[in-house]
């Protein structure tokens, strides 16, 4: 299948997203290729998680218009069904919720499903590219762990590694170095790198630094206004300040909340 | 998934066990059979085949509402399915006391059963449709739970009018009936039907309940319908939970412990669990009513009083041991 520059992955148009009778996002253009890696920055509560729902098709947009590029084609997220938007996108989510004790293994396995249609026993494919995503985040070693024994760090990985091994064209990540220490915090920025050689990436992020530094393109999001595009184009201190609402300096190459 | 195939061999092995005892043996003592011999096939082999097929759907039930309420601690009766069944099995046999002494009990447990699902599904269909939002870790599984605990007490309310208004005559069979008692009547074969069935969809449905089993949105993220999927586990559930009440009344502890101590010992593969929880139920349950008719015989003691004496310290030692 031949890429198609016209065609981004994602694209939005006048898109609104609301929360309640509270509107988060407004009238927001965008396109996202494969190839790039978004980060969105954003006071608490501005709605980078809601707009991330959306975009998963996890929350109902209030308005404009969503479409994916599945085989060539654009189409608008209502058209597609459950098992072909489980091939196109995916979301790490920023909270799991254990009910029952499983496997790391078995956790990662999971995100196998949407290519396991009918199948009831696992696939030694399946399972071999769970191995390998488990071995992307550095968590192999606790392929047998119990997911509700691990720590809250660890348990973010194999999320991650569960949509690794979904393997989505669009891959969402809500606060994916949050529970992390400073080392997998830039362990999970390399990988995001990595992985948008070959896919399009979306995170959102509260770390302005990491974000300048392993992100293609931010989006920033205001009150009522949003900011797109190149990191060296929107990362400039008078965008962040009034994004933020408080002012920046940038110093050594990282900037400083003042 | 290795050790599916023995661990699902020695439990069929155990409850086929179980089954030549409790078919063999009684208050009288154990035998060998002959080929004609009523007391066999007549009355143990029957009740022993009730035994298993009401311990099956208990189990397979709790087993199921564990995963749709996402809580390992539910059991088959939280959603009022029991409160319903009893109080049609007490309207039945004071309404219609000797025209159909033989069923009446039954059909008005099964009626009443089929109502009270009718009125959860009616109720909380919104809370059975709400998928958990998608920020939030609560489980949507809160709703349903406390629609099902009103409609429990309601019947309840019921159940206590119709037990303080009936005449003296009739209070020690319904007492007895609602502290669970195995009875090989008509609804064998019915009961057995549904057992396989259930069985059969649950099995085959495993691979997407495993899915279901790590939260509505992660479900949803990979493609699973979750909706539709939660309202057929629930009303599978709640057709085994009315099967099985209607045959041998609310008999307690083998739709919570069984799924339970399965879920300890084989883990949480639902491929697995579910099965296992029917054979293991069923075992646990035809072993139980031997117990009940043997112990103390030529008495006969209810089968639910010796589930409960087995399966409250059980069930706290596991709470204990949970987390």
């Amino acid at each position: 299948m031949s890429q198609m520059p016209s065609l981004p992955l994602v694209q939005t148009k006048n898109l609104s997203v609301k929360m309640g009778q509270r509107t988060l996002v407004s009238g927001l253009d965008w396109q996202v290729q494969s190839g790039e890696f978004w980060c969105v920055l954003g006071k608490n509560g501005v709605g980078k998680s809601s707009l991330l729902s959306v975009l998963a098709g996890l929350l109902p947009r209030s308005g404009g218009t969503l479409q994916f590029t599945a085989q060539s084609i654009a189409q608008s997220i209502d058209q597609l069904d459950d098992l072909q938007l489980a091939r196109l996108r995916g979301l790490m989510m920023q909270h799991q919720s254990d009910a029952f004790s499983h496997s790391v293994a078995d956790t990662v396995l999971i995100g196998r499903t949407p290519y396991r249609v009918g199948r009831s026993w696992d696939a030694e494919q399946d399972i071999k590219i769970a191995h390998q995503a488990l071995a992307r985040v550095g968590l192999l070693d606790k392929l047998h762990a119990d997911i509700t024994q691990l720590s809250g760090g660890e348990r973010q990985r194999v999320a991650l590694a569960g949509l690794l091994a979904q393997d989505p064209g669009l891959m969402l990540l809500d606060e994916p170095t949050a529970h992390q220490d400073v080392a997998q915090q830039l362990a999970i920025m390399r990988l995001a790198c990595e992985l948008a050689q070959t896919h399009a990436l979306i995170a959102s992020c509260h770390d302005i630094n990491l974000a300048m530094r392993f992100a293609t393109h931010v989006l920033v999001l205001g009150e009522d206004q949003h900011w797109q595009g190149r990191v060296a184009e929107v990362m400039t201190a008078q965008i962040l300040a009034q994004a933020f609402g408080c002012s920046f300096s940038l110093r050594g190459g990282q900037f400083i909340a003042e | 998934m290795t050790n599916a195939k023995p661990a699902l061999l020695l439990l069929l092995t155990v409850a086929l066990a179980v089954m030549l005892l409790s078919a063999l043996c009684g208050g009288t003592g154990c035998f060998f059979p002959t080929p004609s011999d009523d007391v066999l096939w007549q009355i143990r082999l029957p009740r022993s085949l009730s035994a298993f097929a009401v311990g099956g759907l208990l189990a397979l039930a709790g087993a199921l509402m564990q995963l749709l309420l996402r809580n390992p601690l539910a059991d088959p009766y939280v959603l009022g399915v029991s409160g319903g069944a009893a109080t049609g099995a007490m309207a039945a046999s004071w309404l219609m006391p000797a025209a159909f002494a033989a069923y009446g009990m039954q059909l008005g447990a099964l009626a009443g059963a089929l109502l009270a699902t009718a009125l959860l599904f009616g109720l909380a269909r919104r809370a059975l449709m709400a998928l958990t939002p998608a920020m939030s870790a609560s489980p949507s599984g809160v709703r349903l739970i406390l629609t099902g605990v009103m409609i429990s007490a309601g019947f309840g309310a019921l159940m206590s009018l119709l037990l303080s208004l009936a005449p003296e005559g009739q209070l020690r069979g319904m007492v007895f009936w609602l502290m669970g008692d195995i009875d090989s009547g008509p609804l064998l074969w019915p009961a057995w039907l549904v057992l396989v069935a259930t069985t059969v969809w649950a099995s085959w449905q495993a691979p997407v309940l495993n899915v279901l089993a790590h939260g509505d949105t992660t479900a949803r993220l990979l493609g699973v319908p979750v909706r539709s999927l939660r309202a057929r586990v629930l009303l599978v559930a709640a057709l085994a939970t009315a099967s099985a009440v209607a045959v041998a009344g609310a008999i307690g502890f083998v739709g919570l412990v069984v799924p339970h101590a399965m879920r300890l010992m084989l883990g949480n593969d639902q491929r697995l669990l579910l099965p296992a929880s029917v054979l293991a139920g069923g075992a646990a349950l035809t072993l139980a009513d031997l117990l009940a008719r043997s112990i103390v015989a030529p008495v006969q003691l209810p089968v639910g009083v010796v589930t409960a004496l087995v399966g409250v310290p059980v069930f706290l030692w596991l709470l204990a041991r949970s987390r």
